[in-house]
């Protein structure tokens, strides 16, 4: 696991949409059901109520089609991501943990998404550190209730 | 049996031994791996019954350990457990000497399914 700051992307424009808003929510869905079994909603709201200095998980998808799925949420929702992987109380969970189940996220659903691609590409490890998130709405994005807390989900294409 | 989990995140690590627990197999320890060349040691070392491991890791990729253990020689049982479910993925894992591929997130029926072919 890598653990280091990771700079705000610029928005591109998508150039071939090979996966939808709903099939990469679905993705999510799965994750936050099947492997985490944490309750959650669909959450419409605006890009300005994403609280900045969140922790970010990002892995990219590079090759004959390229994109960076990134994820991020504040350290409490993060916090109880890993509880929820490592069926362990918070108070014996280390930062280190936190980072781990964080990147296992983003990594599950960005396997996810390279094989509804299917084709010639290669995923990254995860990368995970604190980031300011880019307010501006650019790409596919999904946002999540996770127990009242907010987890974000983008997927740009490059 | 002993079973060898290769991952390198230590949260999935937990979460397929759990899984295991929750289907209908016993009688099993499990051992641990955090990367490909890990395993290859451990499998030295511990002669496990079953590998199951993760694909994009550091150090050695899960489908690199693949091949490493059958050019030795070695006929353990090999699964995947990865997020990586292209027909690309899957074939080459075929190809390469794996008896199965589950796919993340995955749940206890689909690792009974998995297993049941090869454990039974």
């Amino acid at each position: 696991m890598t653990s280091f700051i990771i700079a705000p992307r610029p928005s591109e424009p998508s150039g071939r949409d090979r996966i939808s808003h709903l099939s990469l929510a679905q993705m999510v869905q799965d994750v936050l059901t099947t492997m985490l079994e944490l309750p959650h909603e669909s959450f419409q709201g605006s890009p300005e109520t994403i609280a900045p200095n969140q922790l970010m998980a990002a892995v990219r998808i590079s090759g004959s089609w390229q994109a960076t799925l990134q994820i991020y949420a504040p350290e409490k929702l993060a916090r109880h991501i890993a509880c929820a992987m490592f069926a362990q109380a918070a108070d014996v969970l280390d930062d280190e943990d936190v980072l781990d189940a964080f990147g296992e996220v983003v990594n599950v659903i960005g396997g996810n998404v390279k094989g509804m691609i299917d084709q010639d590409c290669t995923l990254s490890l995860p990368c995970v550190g604190a980031a300011q998130p880019d307010p501006t709405p650019t790409s596919l994005t999904i946002r999540y209730d996770v127990c009242g807390t907010l987890l974000t989900v983008e997927l740009i294409q490059a | 049996m002993k079973i060898l989990i290769v991952d390198d995140s230590k949260a999935m690590r937990m979460i397929v031994c759990r899984t295991l627990k929750q289907t209908d197999f016993s009688g099993f320890t499990v051992i641990e791996a955090e990367n490909g060349i890990d395993a290859l040691n451990k499998i030295a070392s511990e002669s496990p019954d079953l590998v199951l491991s993760d694909w994009n890791m550091p150090e050695m990729k899960g489908i690199d350990l693949l091949k490493r253990v059958r050019d030795s020689g070695n006929n353990v049982r090999f699964g995947f457990i990865t997020s990586e479910s292209s027909l690309e993925t899957k074939a080459l894992a075929h190809e390469s000497g794996a008896d199965f591929l589950v796919t993340k997130p995955f749940t206890a029926g689909s690792m009974q399914a998995a297993l049941d072919p090869i454990l039974t």
